[in-house]
Parts: structure tokens; C-alpha cells; sequence
């Protein structure tokens, strides 16, 4: 099974480096196959909103950099993770750039998804779309991590993943717990 | 009562000037101007390159009030505009304290304004931790109906946001406190929202086909061009 990390940290190393490191390696520890992007390093622009990717070539994007490329994995993997520094309650730039681009896996038309307008997505049910949302905050900081936790709740929604993992890591990293991760990722490998 | 003195207006969306935010953007330009305040209106999208953004930023901590007009990409805001963010939070630390005001307007394609929620509270948080006085945010559902007119032109469905925000400026240019009531009347669909959902669940997508200019991609519109 394929697992894709998109690590949004805005420096080479430090703590998000270590988390990174450390979930790369329960993954594989469980089977996995990992591919990772630290977003940092990669070409990718930002999007520029001209619906090309719906409009002119469905499905794919018109910018041609690393951004289709980390799409196409997107799709394609079993597990998605997203590790990024909690931005004022958001993502950091550079991951947010990349889910940006994302906007192809998903069509123009509109359906109700939950009582609200959503657009339809292009790939994969639900049930087989697993995603893994890591936050971090240098110190204790309870209105961003609401305010993450809340984004990834309406993005599960928009990405059609209904039974997402959610974990929020805050100052030293040294001795990281991985407990809540590793039993996602468990029970994650009893549903396949 | 002190008049407002300088406000940026800070076009967040990656269309530039052919954009719901945009002509949100302008209308607010309007009326500051007919109010006397004397106000910038830039585009995040212009300054990309490192040199530039330095060049917003000092733009930005000069201002007495900036007001961030964006579109929701993937529920929050859009990347250029974080990345604006993140480097303000770090540039406003070098400088002395001063009183700086933000307010924010987000745009949807859904109808709903509420989807606009997330991101308005991000740039609430953005406030608080940069020491600026947050006057609040302004949630629009249904931006595409003001993506192709001015706000002006654009009739009832504009008809809440152009009185919510008539009264908005006009407190803010007196530098009064904004009651939550302007910013709820700017925030309310001029329409019922169950007639919005309904015409957008059977009408709306007809209108994507409309938009596609080489007929063949209509029948691709559904594509999946990566295999799974």
C-alpha cells in the first residue's frame, strides 16, 4: 500500500523534520510504502484560479511543474499525510500551495454532500480515502488548534474522506507519542 | 472624532482584477474615497518576487486599516495570501507597536457564506497574533454572482453586501466601532438560501458546460486521466 506525505515546514530541519522522519518510519515499520515531499524543495506554483483544470484539460492541470506529478501520487495513494506548522489555525504556505493545485481531483459540478453544496468529486468513494492531518505549534495555543482542527474537518468534507486521523503535536519532539497515529494506521490496514 | 487616515485594500484572489474580489475590492475603494479616506488597492498576485513582497509588507504596516479581499480555495485562503501573511507576522515584529486595524471579506462558489467561516477565523487569529484590532469578517456566498459585474450592476443578489458594507465604511471612516449587525447584513444571501441550493443542485451545472469553449471537452468533463 502507498502512503504520500506532503510535509508543508518552512525550514530543513527542526521539529516538523523530526515528525516527518518519525511517521515516515512507523509507516514503513507497518508495511508502507512512502513517498515524501517537503514541499520546500519542489517547484510548484501557486494556483492561478483559471479552471483550466475543469474547463480545458478535465482532470489535469495546465501548469506543468511538480504539481501535476504530486497530484497524480495523490490520487493514487493508499494514505494521504499532511505534516505542516499551524499557520495563525491554518496550513503554511507551502502546504497550502500544493493543496491548491488539488483542485483537478475534483469536477466543477455541484452536488449536496451533508446538506451543503459540494463539488463532486472525480475520484475514489469515501470509504477507501484515508487521510492523516498532522499539526504543529511551538507552544500550547488552544484557538489555533480549534481553528485546525476545524479546517480539516471541512476539508475531510470537500476531499470525501470520512475517516480521517487527526493528530496536533506541540513544543519538544524529542520523545514523540505515536500511539494515535500507529492505531489509525492499524485499523486503517484491517478495513483494506 | 479622528477620520480614518490610510487603508490597503489587499486583493487576495489569484484572478487579479477579473475577480469577485476584485469588484468587492473596488466597491470598497469607492466608497472610503467618497468618504474622504485615502486608500491603496493592490494585488497580492503582483508581488510575487521576494523584492516586491517587501514592498507589500512595508505597504502593509503603514496602513491604519487593511482589509483582505479573497476568494475560499480548499475552505481557507488562498496560498499567496498565507504566505503574505506568514511574512507580515515576521516583518511587524521588527517594528514599534502601532495601531493597525484588519478586516476581512471572503468570497465562496458555494452558496452558503458559513463555508467562509474557517478562513475568516484564521484571519481573526492572524489579528490577535500580530496586535492588530480585528473589526471582523465579511462572509459572501455565492461569488460568481459578482464575478462578472461590478458590485454596483450586480442587483438583489448583491443587495445585502453593498448595505452592509455602505454602513461598514461609513463607520469605519469615522473611526467608530462596526456593530456585529453591519457585518451580519453584509454576510446575509440577498436570496432565501434553499432557493440558492436548489437552483445550484439543478440548474448551476448546466452553466459550467456553457463555459467550456471546445465542445469535445464536454464529454470529459468527468475524466479521470490518472488510473487509480
Amino acid at each position: 500500500m502507498k502512503a504520500l506525505i506532503l510535509d508543508g515546514s518552512r525550514s530543513l530541519d527542526g521539529p516538523l523534520n523530526t515528525i516527518t522522519n518519525e511517521v515516515t518510519l512507523l509507516l514503513e515499520k507497518n508495511g508502507w510504502e512512502v513517498e515524501n515531499f517537503h514541499l520546500l524543495e519542489e517547484n510548484i506554483a501557486t494556483c492561478v484560479g483559471c479552471f483550466g483544470c475543469w474547463l480545458k484539460t478535465p482532470g489535469e492541470c495546465i501548469i506543468k511543474d511538480k504539481g501535476p506529478e504530486i497530484a497524480k501520487k495523490f490520487v493514487q495513494s493508499d494514505l494521504r499525510v499532511y505534516i505542516t506548522p499551524i499557520t495563525f489555525g491554518g496550513y503554511s504556505y507551502q502546504l497550502k500551495k500544493m493543496i491548491d493545485r488539488l483542485l483537478p481531483t475534483t469536477t466543477p459540478f455541484f452536488k449536496i454532500i451533508k446538506g451543503e453544496i459540494h463539488h463532486v468529486p472525480r475520484y475514489k468513494d469515501e470509504k477507501s480515502n484515508n487521510q492523516i492531518w498532522i499539526g504543529y505549534l511551538p507552544q500550547q495555543d488552544l484557538e489555533s488548534a480549534n481553528i485546525f482542527k476545524k479546517l480539516t474537518e471541512r476539508n475531510n468534507i470537500n476531499m470525501n474522506c470520512s475517516n480521517p486521523c487527526v493528530e496536533i503535536f506541540t513544543g519538544d519532539v524529542k520523545d514523540l507519542d505515536l500511539s494515535k497515529i500507529s492505531r489509525y494506521i492499524e485499523d486503517e490496514e484491517a478495513f483494506v | 472624532m479622528s477620520k480614518l487616515q490610510s487603508t490597503l485594500i489587499l486583493v487576495g484572489s489569484p484572478k487579479g482584477k477579473k475577480s469577485a474580489s476584485n469588484n468587492i475590492a473596488s466597491y470598497i475603494e469607492e466608497g472610503f474615497n467618497k468618504n474622504e479616506v485615502e486608500t491603496e488597492k493592490v494585488f497580492v498576485t503582483r508581488y510575487k518576487k521576494p523584492d516586491k513582497l517587501k514592498e507589500l509588507l512595508k505597504k502593509a504596516s503603514e496602513s491604519e486599516l487593511i482589509v483582505i479581499v479573497a476568494p475560499l480555495y480548499f475552505d481557507s485562503i488562498p496560498a499567496l495570501t498565507i504566505r503574505f501573511m506568514e511574512e507580515f507576522s515576521i516583518y511587524k515584529k521588527s517594528l514599534p507597536k502601532t495601531q493597525q486595524k484588519l478586516m476581512a471579506v471572503f468570497n465562496c462558489g458555494f452558496p452558503e457564506p458559513y463555508q467562509n467561516d474557517v478562513a475568516i477565523k484564521i484571519c481573526e487569529n492572524f489579528a490577535s497574533q500580530t496586535d492588530m484590532e480585528w473589526i471582523g469578517g465579511i462572509a459572501v456566498g455565492m461569488g460568481p454572482s459578482v464575478e462578472t459585474k461590478s458590485l454596483k450592476d450586480a442587483g438583489m443578489p448583491a443587495k445585502n453586501l453593498r448595505k452592509g458594507l455602505d454602513a461598514i465604511i461609513d463607520f469605519l471612516s469615522n473611526n467608530e466601532t462596526v456593530p456585529p449587525e453591519a457585518i451580519a447584513t453584509a454576510s446575509k444571501l440577498s436570496l432565501p438560501l434553499f432557493l440558492v441550493k436548489f437552483i445550484y443542485a439543478h440548474f448551476v451545472n448546466s452553466g459550467w458546460k456553457k463555459r467550456v469553449k471546445d465542445k469535445d471537452i464536454i464529454k470529459k468533463m468527468y475524466d479521470r486521466p490518472y488510473d487509480v
